[in-house]
């Protein structure tokens, strides 16, 4: 049984993953509201830091919860753009009035002002600064974390021009769309790391504009999720911070890009379901979730809360990646019992979690889920572009039909199924890569997902392993074909660490590596740390793969990169990790770059090699 | 159904008919995070503890009248000779020598061979990625008995591990000179232990090897189980261990050596009914100190 943890060390052991927290982490969201519990005007304070540390201090005494969230909102980049108006309202989060560049003339006016002058911080950054710094004094950092919420690149981006103008843009002008991107990342990344000089220990990057309800999939992917992943790579690698990421409402199409952008945590509402978001993400970054903030926290009883906390905890936090949350800002109105209600079932659901002992949770209302519908649907449910997940076969396209049917065969352990749909793939013009990621690894993927859950078992693994294996020789040949001698060329040694039997996913990674113009030295299993550095001095090559399979391997990953580092060569490779027991928390901690699956271990070698070309 | 084939290590029989002897159970010492030990590597460990933990097994064995062994652990060639020659200078009881690295296995069993104990050796264990080196080392230095991990990752069923043995690890035995394994099924997880005590009837039956597995291996992975508390891993570590011991299993690793208390009494208990069958219906003549005389005595062994 876990100790009794600190709120910060049960937060930060959730966040990073790198071992389980005591109990369920809960952020109660206490911004707003916080502040009037402490008996203040919202609008009378939000200039005044001190005052607002004060007042939320007084919140969290009398709720609990694991962190005290500085600041209130995502206007903060924009307010630091001249002739932004925000109009400060006494009891909710301020609202913008007037945009300040709505026009190209007033943008190319404030760009010139910004390259002369700099960044030049509003009066409410430095108010939260005060905030910070005054949190920091009470003590609080030694016992709670310190989170803040910052606007995302691309939200600034649309605060600064205007929503429908910059959709406008986005089709009309892209170019110009990312200009104005780019330097509204320019200004995040400014009020980030005057946050985390105060003291912060996260900046919560909101960013709803990425939402798949108003952006395609790809339109995020080409002007939303870049800016991200520049901004995250500054929070991690310059300001030695931690980053998460929000989004709210429908973000199914772009869950795995938001767990690639280098985040620590996505919260939101995450519609259609929180458990599938699990599914899709879990294992890779942790993730913060909510409650349904009217059905259930307005209006259910406080037993429907309870279970409603029990429901999340056992889908999505059995594996410790899981942070409780009430939606967004919470509503004056949500009722105080309610609130309790909250806070002290996360505290009462321990780890390790016995799932079973939280009972019957199967007809618990949860948001999006299929069972529980409710009232919203999505304003983008006819856009075929973004609503690409169906749930009945008959909607399926026939590379929907494929992908599901090899999802079918690898959970059914049925060999001929998946051979017989992989070759159906590539008659209706699949890549063999496509079938790999998008059909036979997802289904790898969910069967995984269930054994964390206790409901399938080890030889439940290596079942789903030989189907997938049973597929593979149609497509290997294919796989490897496609590698054309043109891209960068190098030595990977890859291997799984001690302690590791399963090599499916090690196997993929060497398959891919060599598709795409790689030399692959495959070390096999049980592989020592003096074998990869000696391997890879001898093979003179540029990056060494370790697959975990276990946590308590993991530390063989450690000792590789401490082996370099002890004999001079820290630098030398591109030291790269995934499997079952990696997560982007862990590569963090030990200091490996970490990759979801096959393709993403091909994407870190190849900009490995492009950024070794540029800095030659 | 192959005629039984028991091995001798040291004054311990493994295998033969069922119940004819007890089966050996078997608790990890000297292994990387036990608290004994202060640095895996140099060797460091604390003398006074692990005395004391072999002299509660030695005590454990002869009151319950069951066979018990150490499972000593090593992650360093020279920490590992440490490890055995401390225990060894210790117990008579048989000592596995095991590490996951062939270099550490090879020093732990010249060390055993300097020492003067191969005759209640078990080398632990010929796998799947056994290399030449350590047939070649198994082949100047016998020890009394060669543990084979029969668990073919590909195949994890009965007749999976029944193939294993005749395609890889035969040829491998044959090389050693080795007529009779002891054979590890290997366990993933817990409910994976119901397979193994299928494999455990298979091997027997085919080729007469005493057979077992490590059932504890599972367990910390048994989440559920570990938040209702020790008592109840106990029950459930105990449970298994009965379930392999009727399957005819003989060589039974409970885990880390601290369970041995508990855990030796749940075997002696099943030793006195299978002891008594053996004798009755079978005609077996069961071992001096076995656990049908001891069992019945424990409360006067405990006062004395």
């Amino acid at each position: 049984m876990a100790q009794q943890m600190t709120s910060r060390e049960r937060v930060f052991a959730a966040v990073t993953m790198t071992e389980l927290p005591d109990q369920v982490p809960v952020v109660p969201l206490l911004m707003t509201r916080g502040i009037r519990e402490g008996g203040v005007r919202v609008d009378e304070v939000l200039l005044d830091g001190e005052a607002q540390a004060h007042a939320k201090k007084k919140s969290l005494d009398k709720f609990g919860g694991d962190v005290i969230i500085a600041g209130t909102d995502l206007f903060t980049p924009v307010e630091c753009v001249p002739g932004c108006e925000l109009d400060y309202l006494p009891y909710a989060q301020p609202s913008l009035v007037t945009h300040p560049t709505p026009t190209k003339e007033a943008f190319y006016r404030f760009k010139e002002k910004y390259e002369k002058e700099g960044f030049q911080p509003s009066k409410r950054v430095r108010a939260i600064q005060d905030e910070i710094r005054t949190y920091v004094k009470m003590g609080l950092k030694d016992t709670h974390a310190i989170p803040t919420p910052v606007g995302g690149p691309i939200t600034t981006a649309q605060l600064m021009t205007g929503s429908s103008e910059f959709l406008q843009l986005l089709s009309d002008d892209p170019d110009y769309a990312h200009e104005v991107t780019k330097l509204a990342l320019d200004i995040v990344k400014n009020v980030c790391r005057m946050m985390f000089e105060a003291g912060a220990d996260v900046c919560n990057i909101l960013d709803p504009f990425n939402s798949s309800d108003i952006l395609p999939p790809e339109v995020y992917r080409e002007h939303g999720l870049p800016y991200q992943k520049e901004l995250f790579r500054y929070i991690n690698e310059d300001l030695k911070g931690i980053g998460f990421t929000h989004t709210c409402t429908f973000t199914q199409p772009i869950w795995r890009d938001i767990a690639g952008n280098g985040c620590l945590n996505f919260n939101g509402d995450m519609y259609p379901g929180m458990d599938k978001c699990k599914q899709a993400i879990g294992g890779q970054i942790s993730l913060m979730g909510t409650l349904s903030p009217y059905s259930t926290l307005m209006h259910g009883s406080t037993d429907a809360v309870r279970n409603e906390v029990k429901k999340l905890a056992a889908e999505v936090g059995y594996n410790g990646g899981f942070i409780c949350m009430p939606g967004c800002d919470i509503d004056w109105n949500i009722p105080e019992e309610n609130m309790h209600a909250m806070i002290q079932q996360c505290a009462e659901i321990k780890y390790p979690m016995d799932v079973a002992a939280l009972g019957d949770l199967s007809e618990v209302y949860l948001p999006g889920h299929p069972k529980h519908p409710g009232k919203r649907s999505s304003s983008a449910e006819e856009d075929q572009s973004v609503t690409k997940l169906k749930s009945r076969s008959e909607d399926l396209s026939p590379v929907e039909e494929v992908n599901q049917k090899l999802v079918e065969a690898i959970m059914e352990y049925d060999g001929e199924k998946a051979i017989e749909w992989t070759k159906k793939g590539l008659e209706r013009g699949m890549t063999a890569q496509d079938i790999v990621f998008d059909g036979l690894s997802l289904g790898m993927k969910i069967v995984g997902d269930m054994y964390e859950r206790n409901e399938r078992f080890v030889t439940d693994m290596l079942k789903a392993a030989k189907t997938m294996d049973k597929a593979m020789p149609v497509l290997t040949p294919l796989l490897e074909a496609a590698g054309d001698g043109d891209g960068p060329t190098g030595t990977v040694v890859v291997g799984l660490v001690r302690g590791n039997t399963q090599d499916i996913g090690k196997n993929l990674v060497c398959l891919m590596l060599k598709a795409n113009g790689f030399n692959v030295i495959d070390l096999g299993k049980n592989v020592k740390p003096e074998q990869f550095v000696e391997t890879a001095e001898k093979e003179n090559a540029i990056a060494i793969g370790m697959s975990v399979m276990t946590n308590s391997s993991s530390v063989y990953v450690e000792k590789t990169k401490q082996l370099l580092e002890e004999q001079g060569k820290g630098d030398k490779y591109l030291l790269m990790f995934g499997g079952a027991a990696a997560n982007v928390g862990l590569g963090r901690q030990i200091g490996v770059e970490y990759g979801i699956d096959a393709n993403a271990a091909v994407s870190l070698v190849k900009d490995h090699v492009a950024k070794r070309a540029t800095a030659a | 159904m192959a005629e039984p084939k028991p091995v001798r290590i040291g004054n311990c029989v493994v295998g033969g008919p069922l119940g004819s002897h007890t089966g050996l159970a078997v608790g990890s010492i000297f292994y990387d995070n036990h608290s004994i030990v202060e640095d895996a590597f140099k060797g460091s460990f604390n003398a006074e503890k692990a005395a004391g933990l072999i002299d509660r097994v030695n005590g454990l064995a002869r009151r319950h009248g069951i066979q018990m062994a150490f499972d000593v652990i090593g992650s360093d060639p020279d920490a590992f000779c440490k490890f055995i020659d401390f225990t060894a200078d210790r117990t008579d009881l048989p000592l596995l020598l095991n590490a996951t690295e062939a270099e550490v296995r090879i020093a732990g069993l010249e060390f055993a061979a300097k020492k003067g104990i191969l005759n209640r050796a078990i080398f632990a264990s010929l796998n799947e990625d056994t290399e030449d080196e350590e047939i070649e080392a198994l082949g100047r230095h016998k020890p009394a008995a060669v543990m084979i991990l029969a668990n073919d990752v590909g195949d994890p069923t009965p007749e999976g591990s029944i193939e294993m043995i005749r395609s890889h690890f035969r040829p491998m035995l044959d090389e050693i000179g080795c007529d009779s394994p002891i054979v590890d099924l290997g366990v993933m997880d817990a409910p994976s232990v119901g397979i193994a005590m299928r494999g455990i009837q298979a091997v027997r039956e085919e080729f007469g090897y005493p057979a077992g597995c490590a059932f504890s291996n599972c367990f910390p992975q048994w989440t559920g189980l570990n938040s209702l508390g020790k008592d109840y891993v106990n029950l459930s570590l105990a449970t298994a261990m009965v379930c392999c011991r009727m399957a005819g299993g003989d060589f039974l690793h409970y885990g880390i050596i601290e369970k041995s208390r508990a855990m030796a009494h749940a075997l002696g208990s099943a030793e006195v009914f299978l002891g008594f069958a053996a004798m009755e219906l079978d005609g077996q003549q069961l071992p001096e100190g076995h656990a049908l005389l001891k069992m019945f005595k424990l409360a006067e062994a405990k006062a004395a």
